[in-house]
């Protein structure tokens, strides 16, 4: 388990947040502490896996028109094993466990309607256990945020 | 707007650790500077990029995710987008095809947290047919390297 952040931490990863790129220096201003105080805390915060900064791409700048929510019914089988088998679909982007039924929510993206037939008919449909898709198309994305992950 | 080999090649490189110089980036890739510094600036203009930090959702104190699906009647959809979006605990927002027409993806220290929000702040709104939660117990896959940058 990581360590416990101060007010410190927390200032500097919203800071972060806003603008990822935000030299030591300034950073450092902002938050009246020295330069060096500020990359130390980065990559403390970074080696206990609290923390990553990095470039995030667009998606429909990547030329995805499509993200899709599947709803993923799993019988006569591991759930863990269906949901890791899922995984492998490379325009799975996220797959997660839930409680009760349906058992797994898988989110991926799609080029177009075609791309999207692939992924349902070849991809999901080729997985053992899994007897029932939902299938929900984000229409009109507002908010993207998503900030947390599991790092450590 | 046009993505060639040497834009993907420093995103690439970005995606790692956004931290990155953009003189490490040009030595890393063998090009100069200024050019890593003009794609760059390119590339975050026309939305295709955001420099972002991505925390460990345990370390921060989110032990509570949970996909929220919302049925709005139609007049209502809009003002509801507009006013979940504000909301700090709703991390993803879209508006949905299919039996529901919205979906938000909440993050929250504990369950009694999200029933707040869900029950005090989203089930007043106007036009609020049905809500349902479905919560994450466990994560298998996640790729936080893409998100949607919000258009204007």
């Amino acid at each position: 388990m990581p360590a416990s952040l101060d007010d410190i931490d927390r200032a500097l990863i919203e800071h972060l947040r806003a603008d990822g790129r935000m030299p030591n220096k300034r950073l450092a201003k902002h938050l009246s502490i020295s330069e060096a105080t500020v990359a130390n805390r980065i990559r403390r915060l970074q080696e206990e896996s609290v923390l990553r900064v990095l470039l995030r791409r667009d998606l429909y700048s990547k030329g995805f028109d499509l993200q899709c929510f599947a709803e993923v019914s799993v019988a006569g089988r591991a759930v863990e094993r269906v949901a890791a088998d899922l995984a492998e679909i490379e325009r799975a982007t996220s797959v997660n466990l839930l409680l009760g039924t349906p058992e797994i929510m898988l989110v991926f993206n799609a080029v177009d309607r075609k791309d999207l037939l692939a992924v349902l008919e070849t991809e999901i449909a080729g997985v053992e256990g899994v007897t029932r898709v939902e299938l929900h198309t984000a229409i009109d994305i507002r908010k993207y945020k998503t900030g947390y992950a599991r790092l450590a | 707007m046009r993505i060639d080999a040497k834009d993907e090649a420093i995103m690439a490189v970005l995606q790692e650790d956004g931290r990155l110089s953009n003189r490490e980036v040009a030595r890393r890739l063998d090009i100069s500077e200024g050019q890593v510094r003009q794609r760059l600036r390119k590339l975050f203009n026309g939305g295709a990029i955001r420099f972002d930090a991505v925390t460990d959702g345990r370390a921060m104190g989110i032990e509570f995710v949970a996909f929220v699906k919302v049925s709005v009647a139609p007049k209502h959809l809009e003002a509801f987008l507009q006013t979940c979006a504000k909301f700090e605990d709703v991390w993803y927002l879209a508006a949905l095809s299919g039996r529901f027409n919205v979906m938000a993806v909440l993050c929250t220290e504990n369950a009694i947290d999200a029933m707040h929000i869900v029950n005090r702040r989203m089930r007043p709104l106007e036009g609020v047919n049905e809500i349902e939660l479905l919560q994450i117990a466990g994560g298998v896959k996640h790729d936080y390297h893409e998100i949607v940058v919000p258009r204007t």
